[in-house]
């Protein structure tokens, strides 16, 4: 047993120091050009994506759309929108997924498809990369 | 038994072997595929336990296979098959290796979510993501609150969140129907397994989730009646919750759950207590206390007896390897008379019967669980 922790605690000191491999970089949240949000809580982001709740602050129906697995901007994303990091929201997805409940949002493999699902999509909601091109679709201040 | 088997191997064979094809799917498709597998090897000292044999044995698993069909924006079909495997305990002779573990039809509404058919019950933290192991501490969560062989329920399952302002929402579920209930039970003479079902079931699990922390608290309370060869009569549960992550990169629940009535003759109380450090992003450390007091009730002239028949302390250490999977190693150290080989729980002293001391015993797991 005092064998099982003193190597319980190597590994924890020796994991503690490993580089992190998620960079924390800057991203905008985005939503269709013809929603009349202009901002919004960070609780009010996290709900969406989280979809604890299902409608804009102002009563619209939201259709969050996430960034490729594993990407650098999702890791950032879940980090500073979400307040975890993202295999905690992947270990959150697991729950929801086989207790019968919500399922993830649609994962989109670049900024580009993000930005088009979102143009395309009356109550679509995104997050991009700070210097994407945001032709076409409107970008939401977090109070 | 073996249809199902036939049918879930390759299936599970080729989604763990094309999960991209089958994400890819799912972005378009109205028909959802996700599976999880926690697989284990597991080495018991003293006394087998849990089905842990004094040698180690890989014969240690859940597979699941849930297939989803999106029927419009407000219903779905869900269907889950389960594997399960759970070395030499006794209680595998009362559970399947595979079986049709969820079958349900699901409406979202305004109002809530209605589940018909056979779904899985709502009750504590872990009942309905119990054999997720890429979300659990542990290969299990704690077996003297959730046990093993009673998680669905076959009736009507309704869902509710209300938003109650400030941050602070309620969650009920209420629930009615039967279920199947498979129990490994201390009694005075020796482990028994109880295998039934619990008819007339109704109750409810409610949630408060707090605005700090991800702070929830929980009640569960179920009734329900048997009517088996041995007994005849009501049971009921209830289980008190509670889970926050209110010390930065900690988790810390507890749980206590009373189970009285008919069926066992006992009055089980049972208490879990659990933290988890996030030490890094991919590595998690854990501890768990875990214990169960059985009042059990005879016949006069013997004497009820009070005995704490199990207490578990466990440790263990979770490292994510990305890609949804995780390896995972734990120790629990076992004292009480719940072992899969009988232990006395009674002595003679003087000609009278006394409880006999606690025994103990130890094992390691050690796990591997993919899910996606």
């Amino acid at each position: 047993m005092r064998k099982f922790l003193s190597l319980i605690t190597c590994c924890a000191a020796l994991l503690a120091f490993a580089p992190n491999a998620h960079a924390q970089g800057d991203f905008k949240i985005v939503v269709n050009a013809g929603n009349p949000i202009s901002e919004m809580s960070a609780s009010d982001v996290a709900g969406l994506f989280m979809k604890k709740v299902g409608k804009f602050p102002g009563g619209g129906p939201a259709t969050p759309v996430d960034q490729a697995k594993n990407s650098a901007i999702r890791g950032a994303f879940a980090r500073a929108a979400l307040g975890r990091p993202a295999s905690a929201v992947d270990s959150y997805w697991q729950q929801q997924i086989f207790a019968g409940g919500e399922l993830p949002p649609a994962a989109k493999a670049s900024d580009d498809e993000v930005i088009a699902f979102v143009k395309a999509t009356p109550g679509g909601i995104g997050y991009v990369s700070a210097g994407a091109s945001l032709a076409g679709v409107k970008v939401v201040t977090v109070k | 038994m073996r249809l199902h088997r036939l049918l879930l191997l390759p299936m599970l064979a080729a989604t763990f072997l094309y999960p991209a094809a089958v994400t890819a799917q799912s972005i378009e498709s109205p028909i959802e595929f996700h599976a999880a597998l926690n697989t284990a090897v597991g080495k018991a000292k003293d006394l087998p336990i849990v089905g842990i044999p004094t040698y180690a044995t890989f014969d240690y698993r859940t597979a699941m296979l849930q297939i989803r069909y999106k029927m419009n924006e407000h219903d779905q079909f869900v269907l889950q098959l389960l594997n399960r495997r759970l070395g030499n305990s006794p209680l595998q002779a009362a559970i399947p290796d595979v079986s049709m573990q969820w079958a349900y039809w699901q409406r979202r509404g305004s109002i809530g979510a209605l589940k018909v058919g056979r779904a899985p019950m709502p009750r504590g933290i872990f009942n309905e993501i119990r054999f997720v192991g890429t979300v659990l501490p542990f290969f299990r969560p704690s077996f003297e609150i959730y046990g093993e062989g009673r998680e669905t329920i076959d009736g009507a399952v309704f869902t509710r969140r209300q938003p109650l302002g400030r941050g602070v929402s309620f969650d009920i579920s209420a629930f009615g129907g039967s279920n199947e209930v498979r129990t490994q039970v201390v009694t005075a003479t020796g482990n028994s397994i109880r295998a039934f079902r619990g008819n007339n079931l109704k109750g409810v699990q409610g949630w408060l989730n707090l605005p700090f922390g991800e702070t929830r608290v929980g009640g569960f309370y179920a009734d329900y009646h048997i009517n088996s060869d041995t007994a005849r009569g009501t049971r009921g549960e209830i289980l008190y919750s509670a889970e926050s992550r209110l010390i930065p990169r900690t988790v810390v629940r507890g749980e206590a759950l009373r189970v009285y009535g008919i069926g066992p003759n006992q009055d089980r109380k049972s208490y879990s207590t659990e933290a988890v450090a996030t030490i890094t992003e991919k590595f998690d450390l854990s501890a768990q206390y875990s214990m169960t007091d059985n009042r059990i009730f005879q016949r006069a002239p013997l004497l009820n007896v009070n005995v704490t028949a199990t207490k578990d302390v466990a440790f263990g250490g979770t490292y994510r390897i990305g890609g949804g999977a995780l390896v995972r190693l734990e120790h629990h150290r076992v004292k009480g008379y719940a072992f899969d080989r009988f232990v006395p729980l009674l002595t003679n002293v003087a000609g009278q019967p006394v409880i006999a001391p606690p025994s103990s015993g130890s094992y390691w797991l050690g796990s591997f669980a993919v899910s996606f």
